[in-house]
């Protein structure tokens, strides 16, 4: 029995290593661990008030605050039953919208793209394709300004509160940020043809999708949690189908579907449930290419998600007339979820408050714990199908596929004191 | 200008927004000669380094010893970010008591950290500290071409109040009566939270000479209770020493 060993993970957010089991020629297993230190985030939320929690949950993960936020927003709103108005539901999609592009952006262009082009970094590949990272920088700085103008800035905002927003943006910065979005636009139409020019690997995965879905608009914080074999189920019923469990090898909680199957969350899986709901011309342009189960062209997915989110902020943007900042509530006791679609996949809160406000008991399962399976599973699969090249960069490759996000993966246990001496 | 210096920039126990501030500022790239940097590249060795940039706190014993190994590497150790600085949110844990932090937890046995999270000075020596959650790249940027040009960085020491000014926004204390922190916050956001009407929460840590003593009797005579007002400093600098005090009870 052979291990392959490629400790750490490199190109992704986060701290893990991959172990591969063979048997000569054949692979036999293959475990992520995932070794990033948790920092507790459920028990330090404890006794915090709405408002404290919304400024804390975004520092679970950097490249995705907003989702962070959005999500424990919608299950304190739902709890306090505050009557959110039209306006200030959509400059929160147009909000979310920014974090689309903004986080999708870095791992295409920063992460992911070197891997097409045998690169070991952008830094490399800025070498020979910098036209390339250009176009990266500019959408990421699109998403960003979008995010700066509704949220204050763009990593950790600081502009959102329950029941809507502390301020409105003027006139005139939106304006800007328009002018911004209209340049980016373009651009990304660009690299969506680029990208669908390239070769890709062969492989097919059978996966259980999991995504918002089942609503009007591409779901980005709306619509009933969909699966590609047909399920479609309420949100606050999430925790009586899917189940965590633990294993000694991650400090995050693995996940998977009540019948024991290992499912998938992301861009991928929510184009795959929701491709009826892109825009025409979008259809049009990946028919043949898109939806897929072919692991590697989750770079075009999250592309054609760029472009989708430009275009929707862009028209929220555009139509919004001004309205009141938020909307008054009262504090009640209750208890309540939030499920959005966080540029890496779905993302669970639930709340439990006491009479003042405060949090008694908090609930958080991040996207790239449900995926910590299908990812072991993908490379497995992947290196079962594709027998080329070297096995350390293809299974890097597997897992970058998924763009996870092994910060926020780890940070949701409960506190465990393991003192130096009992080590 | 100095040759490309040769740097690293490590994790630490940390949500990644430090970090990724390299992304958004490619005016640095070509100027600086990445040799480990594990979200930005694959190849990366720990050699010796002139600037070693570190996001995270420490919150493990293996953290505890790679942070001896890089001080070891590099001529400049330059911590980004509070959880660097001072131990940043996870570090809300350490005011915890020992007996209500036990196990509830499936299989706790798996999970080992240290007691406490800390910021990276409790354990090797550090030149430089970018504070901020998350730090402002602009700090960042002038930083990196004050080394590269043999100049002092600016990192600013004075009161988030001073920025506040500058924007010319009104004061959130005065005005409306809302609790702000700006006072003794260190600037460098621009102060955000006031500009939205929001008071200041702290993410740039404590200014120098911060009076935190005057500021909770400021609270105090505003009716706050005693609770309220420690939760206003359950942030993400709270376990800096000028915020602490006020965790322990020992300020009011």
């Amino acid at each position: 029995m052979g291990e392959v060993r490629i400790d750490p993970l490199t190109r992704m957010e986060g701290l893990g290593r991959l172990f591969i089991h063979t048997e000569g020629e054949e692979i036999k297993d293959v475990r992520l661990e995932i070794f990033e230190p948790p920092r507790f985030f459920e028990r330090l939320l404890k006794g915090k008030k709405p408002d404290q929690v919304i400024d804390i949950v975004a520092r679970i993960c950097g490249l995705c605050p907003v989702a962070y936020q959005l999500t424990a927003v919608e299950a304190f709103e739902s709890i306090f039953e505050v009557k959110v108005p039209r306006h200030i539901r959509e400059l929160r999609r147009a909000l979310y919208c920014g974090e689309w592009v903004s986080s999708h952006s870095a791992h295409i262009f920063f992460l992911h793209l070197p891997d097409f082009y045998g690169r070991e970094s952008f830094l490399e590949l800025m070498k020979e394709k910098r036209e390339l990272l250009e176009a990266g920088l500019q959408l990421r700085k699109a998403g960003n300004s979008i995010i700066e103008l509704l949220g204050g800035r763009h990593i950790h905002p600081v502009n959102i509160r329950v029941g809507g927003f502390y301020r409105i943006p003027p006139a005139p910065r939106i304006e800007n940020t328009l002018a911004e979005i209209e340049s980016a636009l373009p651009i990304a139409e660009d690299v969506l043809d680029l990208l669908l020019g390239i070769d890709y690997p062969e492989v097919e995965k059978e996966r259980v999708f999991i995504s918002l879905g089942n609503y009007e608009k591409y779901p980005i914080t709306e619509g009933n949690i969909v699966s590609s074999e047909g399920m479609s189920i309420e949100k606050h019923e999430y925790e009586e189908h899917f189940v965590e469990y633990q294993l000694p090898r991650s400090t995050a909680l693995y996940s998977r579907l009540k019948d024991g199957r290992v499912y998938e969350v992301g861009a991928l899986a929510r184009v795959y449930n929701n491709f009826a709901r892109l825009p025409q011309d979008l259809k049009e342009k990946v028919e043949g290419t898109l939806p897929t189960r072919n692991p590697f062209k989750s770079i075009i997915a999250r592309t054609v998600e760029v472009i989708y989110a430009l275009r929707e902020a862009k028209h929220i943007l555009e139509k919004f007339e001004g309205g009141e900042s938020h909307a008054e509530y009262s504090v009640r006791e209750g208890e309540g979820v939030g499920i959005t679609e966080a540029p890496r996949g779905i993302l669970y809160h639930r709340y439990r408050v006491n009479s003042k406000g405060e949090v008694v008991f908090a609930n958080i399962v991040p996207p790239t714990s449900q995926n910590q399976r299908a990812m072991e599973e993908d490379v497995f699969l992947g290196l079962k199908t594709l027998k080329e090249g070297d096995i350390r960069v293809l299974a890097e490759r597997l897992v970058r596929n998924f763009d996870p996000c092994i910060s926020c993966a780890s940070h949701f246990l409960e506190v465990v004191r393991a003192p130096l001496r009992q080590r | 200008m100095k040759d490309k210096p040769r740097v690293g920039v490590f994790k630490f126990s940390s949500c990644d927004g430090c970090q990724a501030t390299f992304f958004d500022l490619p005016s640095l790239w070509g100027y600086l000669d990445f040799k480990y940097w594990l979200l930005g590249k694959s190849k990366n060795e720990l050699e010796v380094l002139d600037i070693a940039f570190v996001e995270g706190s420490v919150s493990t014993q293996e953290e505890a010893e790679f942070i001896r190994e890089i001080r070891e590497k590099a001529r400049l150790l330059v911590t980004i970010g509070a959880c660097a600085t001072s131990g940043g949110i996870q570090a809300l844990r350490n005011f915890g008591r020992l007996e209500e932090l036990s196990s509830v937890y499936p299989e706790p046995e798996f999970i080992k950290v240290l007691e406490r999270s800390t910021p990276i000075s409790e354990h090797v020596k550090v030149d430089y500290e970018i504070y901020g959650c998350p730090i402002n790249p602009h700090v960042l940027e002038n930083f990196v071409k004050a080394f590269l040009h043999d100049r002092r960085p600016e990192i600013p020491s004075y009161p988030l109040c001073m920025e506040c000014k500058l924007r010319g926004n009104i004061c959130v204390m005065d005005a409306y009566r809302i609790p702000c922190l700006g006072p003794v916050v260190r600037a460098g956001c621009g102060a955000l939270c006031p500009s939205v009407g929001r008071g200041c929460y702290g993410c740039f840590g404590p200014c120098k000479g911060a009076n935190v003593e005057s500021l909770v009797s400021w609270f105090e005579q505003m009716g706050m209770s005693r609770k309220d007002v420690i939760k206003l400093f359950e942030n993400e600098n709270a376990y800096s020493e000028a915020f602490r005090k006020v965790l322990e009870g020992k300020v009011g």
